[in-house]
């Protein structure tokens, strides 16, 4: 896949069908990586070279053996990985969640549409407006701790 | 015998007598004696003058009559009292008795006189004495009167006098039984008597009675005692009464004090300080179980074995430096079990000496309820801790349900719908048209459910929400709403008014905004078809409370069902009519009731609906 990298935590495998083909029917140009937990992700972000990290996280809350919001804390606190910016899609409309996410450096938070066409609709919306309007942070000169 | 007249004339000049010879008119004669009366100088200042000459003119009627009775021969007068005036001027009170006399064969009378004024001064002093006894008498705080055997007043003082209402020359002569009837009470009056009696058989007696004086009830202490003559014959009473009344009600003061202390329930006993005890009362006695006689002359804080939070000697500085101690004390009763008392000392001088007085109160049982409630209370707390916990445990249960249905539920569904979307979409041309329905009814269900989910988790989360009251624009909260929906309002061609300037709420935004919206968007649908809706907004004031209502002309509600769409999944109306999760306006209620206000509707059928929430309105709106 061409385009820009984009990182979804997602553990729920058709959630990532969806969103897969959400991406492909509105013809959305990323490059779209995987992570299955939270662990995963954390990994995937570690090991990612300065070149080859994700412009953009997708980031579910509920996720097997590290959670969303660990996640979030954790790059937040990493030099080199801070910037990027993390949107939130999960299921869960609680205030302790939208709070806490946004209390984590959370740079928006959404909740995933039961419809297929709202899906569609807001990741098309959430492709241009991250990934082509908004001007990206400088996250190469970012010294690794 | 004949005695010599020169000798006669000698002896008459000589006499220690005061003496003269008259005739009617003159004086002839007049001895030495009278001479040196009359403050002569010899008889030449007398002879030939008239004898009235020298008597106070007062006399001369009665002793020129006397002169003229004697001039006729009588010789049994008796003397009379006259007053001489001397040559100087003073006047000598004199008794005389004449008798007639041959002098030279004339008719002439001899007078002798005796100088009164001895007797006149002695006469003179036993007034002054008797004045002065009686000015002692009448000055004696007590009351005094003499009897005579047959009990009637010889004498009596002022105060006595007083005492009976008599005036001073009245009482005398009175017989005791008709005097003190009138202010003695009739039953003591027979003990006056018999104690009178008793004492004219030579007993002195005394006796209490009970009468009135100025219409006032008194009480008097007589004291009868038998006069004596040298030889023991009794000549009266000596009566020496005195009022007691005074006395009388300060005992029966006393007394009725001594009886409220006795009384007391609690402990009351009083030492001289620094130790013996002077009193113990009988509720001392109960709780200590010391007797008064056992307790009076020892030492308190011994006898009680004392023991303070301070040491004893610091509790009596403290006493005797503010005249006060309170505080709580063990003591020890007879029977040698312990007992715990709230304890008052007040130090009192009497008569030169200080006491202390020291009530207390026992607070053992008072303290082991307070222990009991102590421990009862740290019980509660413990069980109200212990229910707060299973509370909060449940309520975070209930919570991680809900986030739980949030999260998971919704999956599911996404997948239902996405890929049921996915088969439509992708493989279009290889379905029947049955296939085709099918899939949309599973797209549909699914829809749906997700909106029930999204609903209840708004019931719920408005239950538990903090929500924080403040002052809240419900034009702006109208305008959001307005807004937010303005894309339904376009589809259904709605006609809204909003009254200009609604008032001022104390609210909370976003939950407010949730019932603004609930009830705008029941407005937009319950609609008949094919009418475009018709709706109005407003608020006004009443009283305390701003009520806000949303006016539609809409289908309306039947008048028994008016209670029930409040109710959670509570529906009038067909799914495929009027599509709904039957939550809305028990979300609505529910939102208003956290806001402090209620909701309510009024509603005829074909007429339309007019749903309304009272919220406390903010100060100044």
């Amino acid at each position: 896949m061409s385009g820009p990298s984009i990182l979804l935590v997602e553990d729920n495998p058709d959630d990532v069908l969806l969103v897969q083909r959400a991406f492909r029917k509105g013809n959305l140009q990323a490059n779209l990586q995987l992570a299955g937990d939270g662990e995963q992700a954390i990994s995937f972000l570690s090991d990612a070279e300065a070149g080859s990290r994700p412009e953009l996280i997708l980031l579910d809350l509920k996720l097997p053996r590290a959670s969303g919001l660990e996640v979030l804390d954790w790059l937040r606190s990493r030099s080199g990985l801070r910037r990027i910016p993390v949107v939130v899609l999960t299921s869960s409309r609680e205030n302790r969640d939208v709070n806490s996410a946004y209390d984590l450096g959370a740079n928006s938070y959404l909740i995933k549409p039961v419809q297929f066409d709202a899906l569609l609709d807001m990741l098309k919306k959430l492709h241009l407006y991250w990934l082509v309007l908004n001007q990206r942070p400088d996250t190469e000169t970012a010294a690794l701790d | 015998m004949q005695i010599d007249q020169d000798i006669l004339d000698a002896l008459l000049a000589q006499a220690p007598t005061p003496i003269w010879i008259t005739d009617p008119n003159r004086i002839l004669f007049i001895n030495q004696a009278a001479i040196r009366l009359l403050h002569g100088r010899g008889p030449e200042d007398f002879l030939g003058r008239s004898s009235l000459d020298f008597i106070d003119a007062k006399y001369h009627a009665v002793v020129r009559e006397r002169i003229e009775s004697i001039h006729h021969g009588d010789i049994q007068s008796s003397p009379l009292e006259e007053e001489f005036v001397a040559l100087t001027g003073e006047r000598i009170p004199v008794l005389a008795s004449g008798v007639p006399v041959l002098l030279d064969s004339q008719r002439a009378q001899q007078v002798h006189f005796v100088d009164l004024r001895p007797l006149r001064r002695a006469e003179r002093k036993s007034d002054a004495d008797r004045a002065q006894l009686e000015l002692v008498t009448d000055k004696m705080p007590a009351l005094v009167a003499y009897l005579d055997t047959d009990l009637r007043y010889l004498s009596a003082n002022r105060s006595y006098l007083a005492w009976t209402g008599y005036q001073p020359g009245q009482l005398i002569g009175k017989c005791v039984s008709e005097v003190i009837s009138h202010h003695v009470d009739a039953a003591d009056c027979d003990r006056a008597y018999n104690s009178l009696r008793r004492c004219l058989k030579g007993e002195s007696v005394s006796a209490t009675l009970h009468g009135r004086y100025a219409s006032e009830a008194r009480i008097v202490e007589a004291h009868y005692s038998p006069d004596c003559d040298p030889d023991g014959t009794i000549r009266g009473v000596i009566a020496l009464l005195m009022d007691v009344t005074e006395q009388h009600r300060a005992q029966d003061e006393l007394h009725f004090r001594a009886t409220l202390l006795e009384e007391a329930l609690e402990p009351i006993f009083a030492w001289k300080m620094p130790g013996s005890i002077t009193y113990w009362n009988r509720a001392a006695e109960e709780l200590y179980g010391f007797s008064r006689h056992e307790a009076l002359g020892k030492c308190s804080h011994a006898l009680l074995d004392t023991v303070a939070g301070v040491s004893m000697a610091r509790l009596e500085a403290t006493l005797q430096a503010r005249g006060l101690w309170q505080g709580q004390l063990n003591h020890r009763k007879k029977s040698g079990e312990r007992v715990l008392v709230d304890s008052r000392m007040r130090t009192v001088t009497v008569n030169g000496h200080l006491f202390a007085i020291e009530c207390t109160r026992d607070i053992t049982q008072r303290q082991e309820a307070e222990r009991k409630l102590r421990d009862a209370a740290v019980l509660l707390e413990a069980r109200v801790a212990e229910r707060t916990e299973a509370l909060t445990r449940a309520n975070d249960d209930l919570e991680a349900y809900a986030y739980s249905i949030s999260h998971d539920l919704r999956a599911p569904l996404r997948t239902m719908q996405g890929f049921s979307d996915a088969i439509l979409d992708d493989y279009a041309g290889q379905l029947e048209h049955t296939a085709r329905h099918y899939l949309e009814r599973i797209r549909a269900s699914a829809q749906r459910m997700d909106d029930l989910i999204n609903d209840l988790l708004e019931y719920s989360r408005i239950g538990r929400a903090n929500i924080v009251l403040e002052r809240v624009d419900l034009n702006a909260v109208v305008r959001d709403v307005l807004t937010q929906q303005q894309a339904s309002i376009d589809k259904s061609g709605a006609v809204i008014r909003v009254n200009a300037s609604l008032p001022r709420v104390t609210a909370h935004y976003t939950t407010l905004m949730q019932i603004v919206s609930n009830l705008l968007a029941n407005a937009l649908k319950f609609n008949a078809p094919g009418s475009p809706p018709d709706i109005h907004i407003g608020a006004g004031r009443r009283d305390q409370f701003v009520r806000f209502w949303i006016l539609d002309h809409g289908i309306g509600i039947n008048p028994e069902h008016q209670e029930r769409i409040f109710r959670v999944f509570e529906r009038l109306h067909g799914q495929e009519t009027y599509p709904g999760t039957g939550v809305g306006l028990a979300i609505v209620k529910r939102a208003a009731e956290r806001l402090g206000g209620r909701v309510g509707v009024s509603s005829n059928p074909q007429e339309g609906t007019c749903f309304w929430v009272e919220l406390p309105a903010s100060e100044g709106s």
